[in-house]
């Protein structure tokens, strides 16, 4: 499959007569955040359709991720990892496949969100195992907290991201967007249309305060 | 054909009337400026193979040049006089940082990631902190093989090789989040390099490259032995004889104009259309 340079060229090559060249009036950062955009609503809304509720495996990235022991907060019974933005399905589920184990054979199990506080004492008190939660913590970014183990320092995420140039060991360069061929032919296409569309309207490049548009002489 | 062959077409072209006006270094200013304009105009046509056979000497492409002074590159260091730009591509040395390396051994060389989470693929350049340069052949989750024998101590950061083709950098769009420059996505302006009361024309390169590989069009020169002059006795090989013949044209309705020959000027201009 296609690297996220790949798919953007597609979409420029479709929007400019089949040819590539530093003309285009579209910046790359601008398709690609379309590109994620668009993954995610076709993943929703193929998720949300009767009888399917299984997950693209071609849409699932997995991390190792570390943390120092100078990142770690003393004292504190929550030890917290950084993770991108994860995917929202429906209104019940989220992109998360697994949390556990660098091992990839033990699962940690998860905190049901919107627990009341009563709850959460009572899992805190009772259970043993590891536990986990993710979290936009104070400082606006997203985390994986673990409880009940402070001394846990590696993990592994498997997960369908928002931006998936945001997981930590991917390369926009090099390696595959994590869609397979036919979500690609929607997106490239979905995304082709709607830049036509726009570029029926001429930007206005003079800036004199007005909506000018350009006159120059052949 | 020559200098010397030029002229005398360029005399014969013109009525025998004016003949006398253009001395050798008549001849020799309206062929420097007619070049350029020529030039110039077959430029802005850049399309077809011809009329890329026909500027082959003064079209630069791939030169490699070193950013020594981020985030700059005075074009003045380039190979030929810069005219016009086509196009750069930045090579950037991509700082991995939280992966610095142990050397392990001789013939495979292989090297030890401290930490886990890597970018580094198999086929990817790697650069060392003299900046030597070596393949990757194989990797792993914990250990990556080159192809030579790099340099690293123990605990020094190892560098990805990326190159990128850039895109312009325009002022009206700099409000725009989506046109900030990133290594992915990197970004150049032509600029006037402000030093006093010296003007140098640089190419501002953003983020900084180690290296850029820039096509150019390059100005006509008389130290290149592109611009000739009309006593010129060797061979001008610097241009196709349809180009010397096309110029031929155009210094004649260069000179027209100078002399206020409206009917020489038509005549030349209707050459010129019958024989672009």
């Amino acid at each position: 499959m296609s690297t996220i340079t790949e798919i953007v060229q597609r979409i420029i090559s479709n929007i400019n007569g089949g040819i590539t060249t530093d003309e285009v009036r579209f910046d790359d950062a601008y398709i690609e955040s379309k590109i994620h955009t668009a993954r995610a609503s076709i993943l929703s809304a193929s998720y949300k359709q009767p009888m399917s509720d299984r997950i693209n495996e071609a849409c699932i990235q997995a991390y190792n991720v570390e943390i120092l022991e100078d990142d770690v907060e003393a004292d504190c019974d929550v030890v917290r990892f950084p993770c991108p933005s994860v995917i929202r399905l429906d209104d019940r589920h989220d992109g998360f496949i697994y949390v556990g184990h660098i091992n990839q054979q033990k699962p940690y199990m998860r905190l049901r969100t919107n627990f009341t506080a009563l709850s959460m004492h009572s899992i805190f008190a009772k259970e043993k195992e590891v536990v986990w939660d993710y979290i936009v913590d104070y400082d606006g970014n997203s985390y994986i907290n673990v409880y009940k183990n402070t001394k846990l320092r590696k993990l592994l995420v498997r997960a369908i991201f928002n931006d998936p140039t945001k997981v930590p060991n991917y390369r926009p360069d090099v390696d595959q967007y994590p869609i397979d061929a036919a979500m690609e032919n929607d997106i490239v296409e979905a995304i082709s249309t709607d830049l036509m569309r726009k570029m029926v309207k001429t930007p206005d490049v003079i800036s004199d305060s007005q909506d000018t548009i350009p006159n120059k002489p052949q | 054909m020559t200098g010397a062959e030029f002229y005398t077409l360029l005399q014969q072209k013109i009525d025998k009337a004016y003949s006398a006006y253009i001395d050798t270094g008549k001849a020799n200013r309206i062929i420097e400026e007619t070049i350029f304009r020529l030039c110039d105009k077959i430029y802005r046509d850049l399309d077809l193979q011809k009329e890329y056979d026909e500027l082959w000497s003064l079209l630069i492409k791939d030169e490699v040049k070193t950013v020594s002074t981020p985030p700059y590159y005075d074009l003045i260091g380039l190979n030929r006089t810069y005219m016009h730009l086509f196009r750069v591509a930045f090579t950037f040395h991509k700082l991995q940082t939280f992966e610095s390396v142990t050397y392990t051994g001789v013939g495979p060389y292989i090297y030890v990631f401290v930490a886990p989470g890597h970018v580094v693929r198999k086929g990817d350049s790697l650069a060392d902190t003299a900046g030597q340069i070596g393949t990757c052949t194989k990797v792993t989750r914990t250990t990556f093989t080159v192809s030579t024998n790099l340099t690293f101590n123990t605990g020094e950061p190892m560098r990805i090789v990326i190159e990128r083709e850039a895109k312009p950098y325009v002022s009206d769009r700099k409000i725009d989040k989506y046109h900030t420059p990133t290594i992915y996505s990197p970004k150049y302006q032509l600029q006037n390099r402000i030093v006093g009361a010296g003007n140098t024309k640089s190419l501002y390169l953003f983020p900084s490259p180690q290296s850029i590989k820039i096509d150019y069009m390059a100005q006509p020169t008389a130290t290149n032995g592109q611009i000739f002059t009309s006593t010129g006795a060797t061979q001008i090989t610097a241009y196709t004889e349809k180009f010397l013949y096309r110029l031929l044209d155009e210094c004649v309705f260069t000179y027209a104009g100078q002399v206020r020959d409206a009917e020489l000027r038509t005549s030349s201009a209707q050459d010129i259309t019958i024989n672009p």
